[in-house]
C-alpha cells in the first residue's frame, strides 16, 4: 500500500483516483488521430494550471492529473518578494483562480522522483506509480541554496522562492531586525531590498557585477538602478561576494565576510543568487536534459538525445528550453524565467496535445517581465542579454520615467521602459520584427541625437542567455 | 499607394448624419489608412488606431501640424491643456493630476454619486415624462466634477455657456469661421478669468477639491505656474463632465433601443460594469481623436508625411469586424471587449475610473426607479458635435409610475 496520500484541491471536489486498468507496459506508438485519455502535468504551480485549463477548454474530457511537490494549489509568485513580505498581501490571497472547472485529480506535496518513458509512468517520491498516455512536464525551478549546508541552516538566512519561504521571511522582518544582508542584486534581491526599505529597515545589497540588474539589463541601466537605490537608502557593495556567512554560538546569523577582506553585521540574510531547474528526476531518462532545462521544440515537444522529437511528451514554463525563432543564433536555445512565457507556453503546449500536427501552433511569443521596486515600474520586452548596445530612446522626469532600446548586430532585440508602460507596444513592434539599430524613434521626448552606449552585459561568468543559471556554486575571487 | 477619399470625414461632420455615423465608417475602413483630398489621414481600423496611439511619433500638439486649420487651433490657445502637449512637458502636468486622482479618492466619491442620482430622480418623481440629458446625465457629473475640483456647483450656470461655446471651437473646419472664433475666444477668456479667481481664493484660504490640494501639496518638488493650473483645472471641468453626459445618455438611448437588456439591467445588476465596457465600444462618447506626426511613418501601405493632420477614428475601430465578432451587435456579455473608448497610450483617459463609477451609478439608479421608460424619440435630437458626440435630449415616457 502507498503511504498516506497528501491530497489537496483548489476549489474543486476531490475525486478519488479510480482502480487503474492494467498499465500496458510497452504501449504502442502514439496515434495522433486518437484523442489521449489520460494526461499528467507534473508541476503544479502557474504552467501546470494554465495548462490544466486549456485542456479542459479545448474540450479533454479524459483523466487529468496535476502532481506537485508543495502542498499548496497554484499559487502566484510575483508577489511573495513584494506585498507579502511588506504585510500588504495575506499570502493566502496569492492562490491562483482558475478560470474554469477542471476536474483534475491533485496529488500534492508529492514530488516526482523518476519518469519511465517506456512504460508512460511517473514514480513519486512515495512509491506511487501514476500511468499517462500524454505527459506535461512543468516543473520549474527552485532557489539555488546557499552552497555551505551548514551557513545556509543559520537562524536567520532565508530564500525567497515559495510560499513558506516569504511567509518565514514576512515574519521576521516584521519583527524588524537590525540589518538586512540581500545576497545577489538581480531581482528578487532588489524587489526584497525594496520592501526591506519601505519598512524602515537597514539593507545591503551584495552584488558580484558592477551594479544591480546588471545580467538583466545591463549594467548601463543598472547604474541608473543603481543612482536610484542609493537615493532610497540601501547600501550597495557592488563587485563583491559574501564569503561566509557567520553565526553566533547558538547558530544565529550575525554578520558575513565580504570579498574585498570586509565584514558586516547582519541579522537577517536573503539569498537571492537565482534558480535551479527541476530536472533531477528526469536524469535517468533519454530526454535531452542538463541543467540548463529539457530541451522542447517550438511546438513544446520534448526532445531525446537524439534530438528526435518525443511525441507524448510536452513541456512548458521555466524548466523548458526552446529555439525562439527571433534569437536562435548559434542554434541556441531560450530559457526564461517569465511569468507571461509560463501561461503563454503552457496554452500552447495544451492545444498541441490534443491537436494533429497540421493544426499545432508555434510557442513564438516575445519574453517579457516587469518588476516593482522602489517606486519604479520597470518592464521589459524582448531578450535584453544578447544585445551589445543600449540607446535610450525617450525620457522625461530627469531620469525617473524613460525607456531604452537595446540592439544587437545592427538589430533591435530588447526594450525596457522605467516608469513607462505605455511606451512599450510601440517597442514590442520593433523587436518582434528585428528592425534597424539604433531605430529612427523620433519622439518628443527622445534625444537630439541617438547616441547608444555600450549595454554593458557580463563577458564572462554569466551565460549568455538569461537562462538563470550561475556557476553552480558562488564564486570565490 | 495612398487612397484619396473624397470628404469622408466631411460627410461623418455633417450633423445630417450624426444620428447614425456608422455605415461611413464602414467605408472609411475599406481602406486603413487614407488621405483625403483636403489633405487630412484618416485611420480608421483598430489595430491600426492602436498603433498610432503608441507610437511616438504621433504628437498631440498640433502646432507641430502643417495644416494650417491646427496651427489656428494652436495659436488661439494661450496655454494649451496636457491633452494638445507631448512628452516630457506632458508627463510632468499629466502626473500632477494623476497624483491627486487616486483611487481612494475616486471611490470615496461613490456615495455621493448615488445619493446625486437619486435626488435627481426624486426631483422629477411625479411626472409623467423625463428628458434623461437635462434632467439627469447633465447635472450628474457637474454636480461631481465640481465637488472633485472644489468648483461651486452654484456657479453652473455662469460657466455652462461658456463651455458650449467654446466646444463649437472644436469642431474641425471652424478655425476659417471668424464670427464662431470670436464667440470662442471671448467664452476661453472669460472662463480663464473666472478660474484665476477661484484660484486667487483657494490660494489664500485652502478649501475641499483637487484645485486647492495641487495649490498646497503635501511635499512635491515643483509646483504648477498658476497659468498650468488654470489650463489644467478648466480642462478637467470640460471633460469631467462633456463625456459622461454623453457616455450615460448613449448608455440609456442603447438600453431604450434594447429593452431586454434594459429588463435584465434590472433583474441583475451585477451586468452593469461590462454593460458599460460594451456601450464604451459600441458608441463611444468620443469618435475621434486628433494627431500629427513628428517624422514621416509608413502604415497600412501609406506613407503619412511629417507635420500630417491625423483623424484618428476610435469609433470606427471599435466597429471594426477584424476585431470584433458580430461588432454592430450590441452584446453586454462580450468577453473580448477591449475597446477604443478612453483612446490608449500615453494620453489615455485620466478619468476613465470615475466615469465607469458615475455611469454605472447612473445606469443602476435609472434601472431601479424607471420600470418601463418608452422612448419618446428616436432618433432623438443630436448635439452638433461629431466627436463628443451624443444626445442633446432624450425623452422618455414613464406611464407604469
Amino acid at each position: 500500500m502507498a503511504g498516506p496520500i497528501n491530497e489537496a484541491m483548489t476549489s474543486e471536489r476531490i475525486v478519488p483516483m479510480k482502480a487503474r486498468r492494467a498499465s500496458k507496459p510497452m504501449a504502442g506508438p502514439i496515434n495522433e488521430t486518437m484523442s489521449p485519455e489520460r494526461i499528467v502535468i507534473v508541476g503544479a504551480s502557474l504552467a501546470g494550471l494554465r495548462a490544466a485549463e486549456a485542456l479542459r477548454r479545448e474540450g479533454f474530457v479524459g483523466h487529468l492529473t496535476l502532481i506537485g511537490d508543495e502542498p499548496y494549489p497554484p499559487y502566484d509568485r510575483p508577489p511573495l518578494s513584494k506585498q507579502v513580505l511588506g504585510g500588504r498581501l495575506a499570502v493566502e490571497h496569492t492562490t491562483l483562480a482558475s478560470f474554469q472547472r477542471l476536474d483534475a485529480h491533485w496529488l500534492l506535496g508529492m514530488p516526482a522522483r523518476r519518469l519511465d518513458l517506456t512504460r508512460r509512468r511517473v514514480l513519486l517520491a512515495n512509491g506511487r506509480a501514476v500511468d499517462f498516455d500524454y505527459l506535461l512536464i512543468a516543473t520549474g525551478t527552485r532557489a539555488r541554496p546557499w552552497p555551505d549546508a551548514g551557513e545556509a541552516a543559520l537562524d536567520g538566512v532565508f530564500a525567497v522562492r515559495t510560499r513558506d519561504d516569504a511567509c518565514k521571511l514576512a515574519a521576521r522582518l516584521a519583527a524588524r531586525p537590525r540589518h538586512v544582508l540581500v545576497v545577489g542584486g538581480g531581482f528578487i534581491g532588489c524587489e526584497v531590498a525594496s520592501e526591506c526599505r519601505d519598512l524602515g529597515l537597514e539593507v545591503t545589497i551584495v552584488e558580484r557585477g558592477p551594479t544591480p540588474l546588471g545580467g538583466a539589463l545591463g549594467s548601463t541601466i543598472g547604474q541608473i538602478v543603481a543612482e536610484h537605490q542609493r537615493t532610497h537608502g540601501v547600501q550597495l557593495r557592488l563587485g563583491t561576494v559574501v564569503t561566509t556567512l557567520e553565526g553566533t554560538p547558538d547558530n544565529r546569523l550575525c554578520g558575513a565576510q565580504l570579498s574585498d577582506g570586509s565584514a558586516l553585521e547582519a541579522d537577517v540574510a536573503i539569498i537571492a543568487l537565482g534558480a535551479i531547474r527541476n530536472v533531477e528526476w528526469l536524469l535517468s531518462t533519454d530526454l535531452s536534459v542538463d541543467e540548463r532545462g529539457l530541451e522542447c521544440d517550438t511546438y513544446c515537444r520534448a526532445i531525446d538525445s537524439q534530438g528526435e522529437v518525443v511525441e507524448n511528451v510536452f513541456v512548458a514554463g521555466d524548466v523548458a528550453r526552446w529555439p525562439h525563432p527571433l534569437y536562435a543564433y548559434d542554434n541556441q536555445l531560450l530559457a526564461v524565467e517569465h511569468w507571461g512565457n509560463a501561461v503563454a507556453q503552457a496554452a500552447t503546449a495544451a492545444h498541441n496535445m490534443l491537436s494533429p500536427s497540421f493544426e499545432y501552433r508555434k510557442h513564438t511569443t516575445l519574453p517579457a517581465f516587469w518588476s516593482s521596486q522602489f517606486g519604479l515600474n520597470i518592464k521589459s520586452v524582448g531578450l535584453p542579454t544578447v544585445a551589445e548596445q543600449v540607446l535610450i530612446t525617450q525620457s522625461s522626469f530627469g531620469m525617473r520615467r524613460f525607456t531604452a532600446v537595446y540592439g544587437r548586430q545592427g538589430r533591435t532585440v530588447a526594450a525596457v521602459s522605467f516608469n513607462a508602460g505605455q511606451t512599450l507596444p510601440f517597442y514590442h513592434a520593433l523587436v518582434e520584427h528585428a528592425a534597424p539599430f539604433p531605430p529612427a524613434v523620433h519622439a518628443a521626448d527622445g534625444p537630439a541625437e541617438a547616441q547608444p552606449m555600450p549595454a554593458g552585459f557580463p563577458a564572462r561568468g554569466h551565460p549568455k542567455y538569461d537562462t538563470g543559471m550561475e556557476p553552480d556554486t558562488v564564486s570565490q575571487p | 499607394m495612398t487612397t484619396t477619399h473624397v470628404n469622408l470625414l466631411d460627410q461623418v461632420l455633417d450633423e445630417a448624419n450624426r444620428a447614425d455615423p456608422y455605415p461611413i465608417y464602414a467605408r472609411m475602413r475599406e481602406h486603413p489608412v487614407f488621405v483625403q483630398d483636403d489633405g487630412r489621414y484618416i485611420v480608421s481600423t483598430y489595430a491600426e488606431i492602436r498603433a498610432c496611439l503608441q507610437d511616438p511619433r504621433f504628437s498631440s500638439d498640433l502646432s507641430k501640424s502643417y495644416s494650417k486649420d491646427d496651427q489656428q487651433i494652436m495659436d488661439d490657445v494661450a496655454e494649451p491643456a496636457f491633452i494638445r502637449m507631448d512628452p516630457p512637458k506632458h508627463d510632468w502636468m499629466r502626473h500632477q493630476v494623476m497624483a491627486e486622482f487616486t483611487p481612494d479618492r475616486i471611490n470615496g466619491l461613490r456615495p455621493r454619486i448615488e445619493d446625486v442620482a437619486a435626488e435627481l430622480l426624486d426631483a422629477h418623481d411625479r411626472q409623467a415624462q423625463l428628458d434623461i440629458v437635462d434632467d439627469f446625465a447633465y447635472p450628474l457629473p457637474v454636480t461631481v466634477i465640481c465637488d472633485l475640483l472644489g468648483v461651486p456647483r452654484e456657479d453652473e450656470p455662469l460657466f455652462h455657456t461658456w463651455v458650449d461655446q467654446l466646444l463649437l471651437g472644436l469642431r474641425p473646419g471652424q478655425a476659417a469661421n471668424k464670427e464662431v472664433m470670436q464667440q470662442v475666444k471671448s467664452a476661453r477668456d472669460q472662463l480663464r478669468q473666472y478660474m484665476d479667481t477661484l484660484i486667487d481664493e483657494r490660494q489664500k484660504t485652502p478649501g475641499p477639491g483637487l484645485i486647492s490640494d495641487v495649490l498646497h501639496p503635501a511635499g512635491r518638488e515643483k509646483h504648477m505656474t498658476k497659468g498650468e493650473l488654470n489650463t489644467t483645472a478648466i480642462l478637467l471641468l470640460i471633460a469631467g463632465h462633456v463625456t459622461t453626459v454623453n457616455l450615460i445618455a448613449n448608455s440609456m438611448l442603447t438600453l431604450l433601443r434594447h429593452p431586454e437588456h434594459y429588463e435584465r439591467l434590472r433583474r441583475e445588476p451585477s451586468i452593469v460594469a461590462n454593460l458599460v465596457e460594451e456601450v464604451l465600444r459600441y458608441e463611444p462618447p468620443v469618435h475621434f481623436a486628433r494627431r500629427t506626426t513628428l517624422a514621416e511613418v509608413p502604415m497600412a501601405g501609406v506613407t503619412i508625411p511629417k507635420g500630417a493632420p491625423v483623424y484618428l477614428m476610435l469609433a470606427a475601430g471599435n466597429r471594426d469586424p477584424l476585431r470584433f465578432d458580430e461588432p454592430d451587435r450590441f452584446d453586454p456579455e462580450r468577453r473580448d471587449i477591449e475597446h477604443l473608448g478612453f483612446g490608449g497610450g500615453i494620453h489615455y483617459c485620466v478619468g476613465a475610473p470615475l466615469a465607469r463609477l458615475e455611469t454605472q451609478a447612473a445606469l443602476l439608479e435609472l434601472a431601479r426607479r424607471l420600470p418601463e421608460p418608452r422612448l419618446l424619440e428616436d432618433p432623438p435630437p443630436y448635439r452638433e458635435g461629431a466627436s463628443l458626440r451624443g444626445p442633446r435630449h432624450l425623452m422618455v415616457s414613464l406611464h407604469n409610475r
